[in-house]
């Protein structure tokens, strides 16, 4: 099986973008080192948001027209936006351990990216307790749309709630606020890993398409 | 500055780690298929 060119692709801009990120941006004077999260922690969670909103737009898309093209769509969206939050829940701890003294606290933000996380994963666990194929589609776009009604109370929240993670500093009405290279670095980081997430997509749909394929074919013996 | 590199040594350990680990899965599981 050759890797197609966007998964080189992938694999070049990230590698790329983790050499920048770690040989050629300058450290934050007061953060240190550990500020240099910011450049897998941000990307990782902007991906998970396109991701789970994908998931949503292609389950709405589902239950109106019954492709099962969208489902397949969804599935895989869902389970790749499940890695990403993975590693945002990972190196947002690793990051807030030095800068506030804790590794977690319950607050809004970092609650309401728990709950986005489990509601997928249970999305996913739902996948595979329904054998019937068109329930399966079904249940998992009502939960699919309903999850992704989480991502603007996300974004939100640290205007929304007293909380102690930071007010953003890129997505927000007013100019980002960041010096010229740093905010280079973490734009490179958004696009790579946003490929990055194209390439798991396209991989994961395609093995979504091959097992109903195989599954078909099994059925029909 | 705080010498707080181990965090982000760790981080970027970890987060490529699981996106590797991702990736190997994804060809793993799409080669079972095909046997």
């Amino acid at each position: 099986m050759r890797p197609s060119l966007l998964s080189v692709a992938a694999v070049l801009a990230v590698t790329g973008t983790v050499i920048r990120a770690v040989f050629f941006t300058p450290f934050e004077a007061v953060q240190g080192p550990a500020q240099k999260i910011f450049y897998l922690h941000a990307p990782a969670a902007w991906v998970a948001f396109l991701a789970f909103g994908l998931v949503a737009i292609a389950s709405v898309g589902y239950l109106w027209m019954r492709d099962e093209r969208l489902d397949r769509f969804a599935e895989s969206s869902a389970e790749v936006g499940v890695v990403f939050t993975t590693v945002v829940l990972i190196t947002g701890p690793l990051w807030g351990k030095p800068i506030w003294g804790t590794y977690w606290t319950w607050d809004a933000r970092l609650t309401l990216t728990l709950f986005l996380w489990f509601i997928y994963v249970g999305y996913i666990v739902l996948r595979g307790a329904i054998e019937d194929r068109s329930m399966r589609a079904r249940y998992s776009a009502v939960l699919g749309i309903l999850g992704a009604l989480l991502i603007p109370f996300i974004h939100l929240s640290v205007y929304l709630f007293r909380t102690l993670h930071p007010m953003p500093i890129v997505l927000k009405p007013s100019a980002p606020s960041l010096p010229r290279e740093m905010l280079t670095t973490l734009l490179i980081s958004f696009l790579s890993f946003t490929l990055l997430y194209a390439a798991f997509l396209r991989a994961r749909y395609r093995f979504a398409v091959e097992r109903d394929l195989a599954e078909a074919a099994a059925d029909a013996r | 500055m705080p010498d707080n590199a181990i965090y982000y040594h760790v981080a970027y350990s970890i987060a490529l780690g699981i996106y590797l680990l991702y990736g190997i899965s994804l060809f793993v599981r799409r080669s079972r298929l095909r046997k």
